[in-house]
């Protein structure tokens, strides 16, 4: 695996970060830029310029995460040549969240399943259901490892991009297919939030969109607990997640993580990026900073785990847009706490996000729509 | 500026004019920092200050409402209290004997009469209901009762839902009879536990038995001197057929003659039911003609029918169908539901048909009588219950009330059933009975 790393700043325009100086042609480029920079032509036809017989995967972030910077209405750009996998894209258009499950159906379909090793995947932050997406792509694709995430548009929650070798557009989906028996990839996820304050009984939803809990309106509840703060809506309903206990596989408990995407003040409703059962319990969240930091680094010690035997050459990380909104200035802690676990050797690029995508623990393979983590994949060619 | 870093600023840096401009946005970046540190303290403050308020109120509520089901709980616990003491005594008062026993066969409860009848004896038992701390287990019990296996009809009882009811087990030279019926909270629901119920029926068997008895010898006893009687007033009739010129003392012997052979009659009948109920009466197996047979009684009862202008007759045009059954038996039975036919019969017919089938030939007599009313109905084939209008006054000169009774134990006996098809008051009557049927007869067994 060769790599090459470049960053795009307004000030700066392109600098080169880091590169295995290769004449090979890079199967893929990794693009990540603020929704502006996406939406416009400019960037896409340079990096096209750059890498003419490359796929490009350009995606709007609310963050991009390139070495161990995190950065605002920049470029993160990674060139990767895999000697010994091959890629395999597919894509689709999508403008309803209803529509999300047969999105994700289509796409694990299209995939070829001879000798694939892991997918990744990259969706349209807004227009999607997260967890019937999951849902559909984990249809076809049982027992093949899947990762990835929902784009984002800082913290506007207005438009997120995709563009799959072509200028970025709302409502896409991509999934790429990673074949190749030398291919080793490693995941995890983890959070760093805290439950607090009573459980309360989630009595009215529809899906994805919570209307009630305890039969008081949901949206109401976050007022009062952001105070002055809830002028930022749905920004700052960020800074308090939901933790939910669904029911998973064998009568087990699975605890997932939900974060808000949108309100709607007639209807006093909220939009979370994944399905809001009713009769399910749910807490509020906080963010214990330490924990927040320390989960990054558990995350990349899962990967390790199973990535097995060597260190990893790089490293996709997509963290969400609810921890960097906490963090603050001390954002840049939690990559380099992975940074230091993974290894100076493996680069690193990645994207705040509007939810994660990746296995619940790193010796399954049924992936789940997370919220409010750092979700780390790494990769390997031996 | 946040005002730490102001005041810090003016601490360290009194002359604040000889600060480098360059120095002023790293200062605007720190003070950002003191901000955001504020705002999440503010709003982890915040949050903790409503979450326990919240957790507050939950709390009250919590108490206030753990204090309603407490009291609920003691309301409940004193009711089941006073339910369970009243069915302990009204168990424990039981003359029969009562166990319950749960699915593992333990014993869960058991009454006094329980231990009395199966002579169990344990310590720690009190004279209580039982409950006691070294319970016993089926094993104990079956012991005890050794004639039957316990655990398969627990099994049995469980696995079918139904009750078991078997009579007369015999118990150290006593009989026992033993009921075993499943606990289900509903119909649908498993079965979680038995109740065993035993009662010692060995004085009310002595009881029955002598009456039988008594009821078998008295019969016996009685028809040696009744046939005296009858033999001695046909003596009469024949020998001083002359002398009995006067019209009063014939009529006289006449009458004594009659009632002897109604008497004997009787007698019979009740010989009759003694020996079936002790099942001293052995059936044959022969292959009877039932047209002929019923053809042969419809000539002897001619008369009779004949004296009350009732038309009597078979329907059937078949030479042929053939029963298997004994034939005096079957001809007592016919003859009993035709004589009644007639005798409740005062104008119209009395028409035997029979239809035979693969497996049963079914007889009908139907007759154009006063019928039997809907309370009289129920208590048809029973011992001593006459069809008559009251079943309260017996009216003796119509019969012993035994015919029927009679009629079903033998039809059952050859393996037939004997019903009441259809009856209505003033209109008339159907009885039928079924025999099995036969294809042809076997040579040398015709009757």
């Amino acid at each position: 695996m060769k790599i090459e790393q470049k960053k795009w700043t307004a000030q700066k325009g392109w600098e080169v970060l880091s590169t295995d100086s290769f004449s090979e042609v890079p199967q893929l480029v990794l693009a990540f830029s603020s929704s502006q920079l996406a939406r416009e032509g400019k960037i896409f036809e340079e990096i096209r310029q750059m890498y003419p017989q490359s796929h490009i995967l350009q995606a709007s972030t609310a963050g991009e995460i390139i070495s161990n910077e995190v950065n605002d209405d920049s470029v993160a750009l990674s060139a990767i040549f895999f000697e010994k996998t091959t890629l395999e894209f597919h894509q689709e258009a999508i403008n309803d969240p209803l529509n999300s499950l047969e999105v994700g159906r289509k796409l694990s379909t299209a995939l070829s399943k001879d000798n694939l090793r892991h997918v990744l995947v990259f969706s349209d932050g807004l227009k999607v259901n997260g967890s019937a997406l999951v849902q559909g792509l984990i249809e076809n694709l049982k027992g093949v490892s899947i990762t990835g995430g929902l784009v984002g548009d800082g913290s506007n929650f207005k438009n997120t991009y995709i563009g799959l070798d072509a200028l970025p557009q709302e409502g896409i989906v991509v999934i790429v297919g990673l074949y190749g028996d030398s291919l080793n990839i490693g995941y995890g996820s983890l959070g760093g939030w805290d439950p607090f304050g009573p459980a309360r009984l989630i009595t009215k939803s529809d899906k994805n969109i919570l209307y009630e809990l305890d039969n008081r309106p949901a949206l109401d509840l976050y007022k009062e607990y952001l105070g002055e703060l809830s002028s930022g809506l749905p920004g700052t309903g960020l800074l308090f997640p939901l933790s939910l206990r669904l029911k998973g596989n064998n009568d087990s408990e699975v605890e997932v993580v939900r974060t808000l995407l949108a309100v709607d003040e007639t209807q006093k409703s909220m939009t979370f990026a994944g399905d809001m059962p009713e009769g399910i319990y749910a807490k509020l969240m906080k963010a214990n900073f330490d924990r927040i930091i320390d989960g990054a680094s558990t995350a990349a010690n899962m990967t390790t785990e199973s990535i097995k035997a060597g260190n990893a050459e790089f490293a996709l990380l997509i963290s969400c847009i609810g921890r960097k909104l906490v963090l603050k200035e001390r954002i840049e802690e939690e990559i380099e706490a992975v940074q230091q676990t993974l290894g100076s050797q493996t680069k690193l690029t990645g994207f705040y996000s509007y939810g994660e995508i990746c296995p619940t623990s790193p010796t399954e393979k049924q992936c789940q729509l997370h919220n409010q983590t750092m979700t780390i994949t790494t990769f390997r060619e031996s | 500026m946040h005002k730490i870093l102001e005041r810090q600023i003016q601490k360290y840096f009194p002359d604040q004019s000889n600060l480098p401009t360059d120095l002023l946005p790293f200062l605007q970046s720190v003070s950002e920092t003191y901000d955001h540190a504020d705002q999440d303290r503010l709003l982890i403050e915040r949050s903790l200050e409503l979450s326990s308020a919240e957790l507050t109120q939950l709390n009250t509520q919590l108490r206030s409402e753990k204090n309603i089901v407490q009291k609920k709980v003691d309301e409940r616990t004193q009711q089941l209290v006073e339910e369970q003491a009243k069915l302990q005594a009204s168990i424990n008062s039981l003359s029969i004997g009562y166990i319950m026993i749960d699915l593992n066969e333990a014993v869960l409860t058991i009454n006094k009469a329980a231990e009395e009848i199966l002579f169990l004896e344990k310590a720690g038992v009190s004279d209580n209901l039982k409950i006691p701390t070294d319970r016993y287990v089926v094993r104990d019990i079956q012991q005890r009762l050794t004639s039957i296996d316990l655990h398969s009809l627990i099994t049995e009882c469980i696995t079918n839902k139904k009750i078991i009811n078997m009579d007369d087990i015999v118990f150290h030279s006593r009989y026992l009879r033993i009921l075993l019926s499943p606990i289900s909270v509903n119909a649908l629901e498993e079965t979680i536990g038995i109740v065993i119920l035993i009662e010692d029926i060995t004085e009310a068997k002595i009881m029955q038995r002598s009456k039988d008895e008594f009821f078998s010898i008295a019969s016996h006893e009685l028809r040696t001197p009744l046939t005296a009687i009858r033999s001695t007033a046909e003596l009469i009739e024949m020998i001083y057929k002359d002398i009995l010129a006067d019209a009063r003392l014939k009529k006289m012997i006449g009458t004594i003659k009659l009632s002897s052979i109604r008497l004997t009659e009787i007698v019979n009948e009740f010989l009759d039911t003694s020996r079936l109920e002790q099942g001293r009466i052995v059936f044959k197996k022969e292959v009877v003609n039932i047209i002929e047979l019923v053809k042969e009684i419809i000539a002897e009862m001619g008369s009779i029918a004949e004296q009350k202008h009732i038309y009597l007759a078979l329907t059937n045009i078949e030479p042929i169908i053939y029963v298997l059954a004994d034939k005096d038996r079957v001809k007592q039975v016919l003859v009993n539901l035709i004589g009644n036919a007639l005798k409740f019969t005062e104008q119209g017919s009395v028409l035997v048909s029979i239809s035979p089938m693969q497996d049963l030939t079914k007889i009908f007599i139907t007759d154009t009588g006063k019928g039997i009313s809907e309370l009289n109905r129920r208590l048809l084939f029973r011992k001593f219950q006459q069809a008559g209008d009251d079943l309260y006054v017996r009216d003796t000169t119509k019969g012993t009330g035994l015919g029927l009774y009679i009629s079903k134990i033998m039809i059952e006996k050859m393996g037939g059933k004997i019903m009441l098809e259809d009856s209505e008051v003033n209109k008339g009557t159907t009885f039928s009975c079924t025999l099995p049927s036969t294809i042809a007869p076997q040579i040398g067994s015709t009757s």
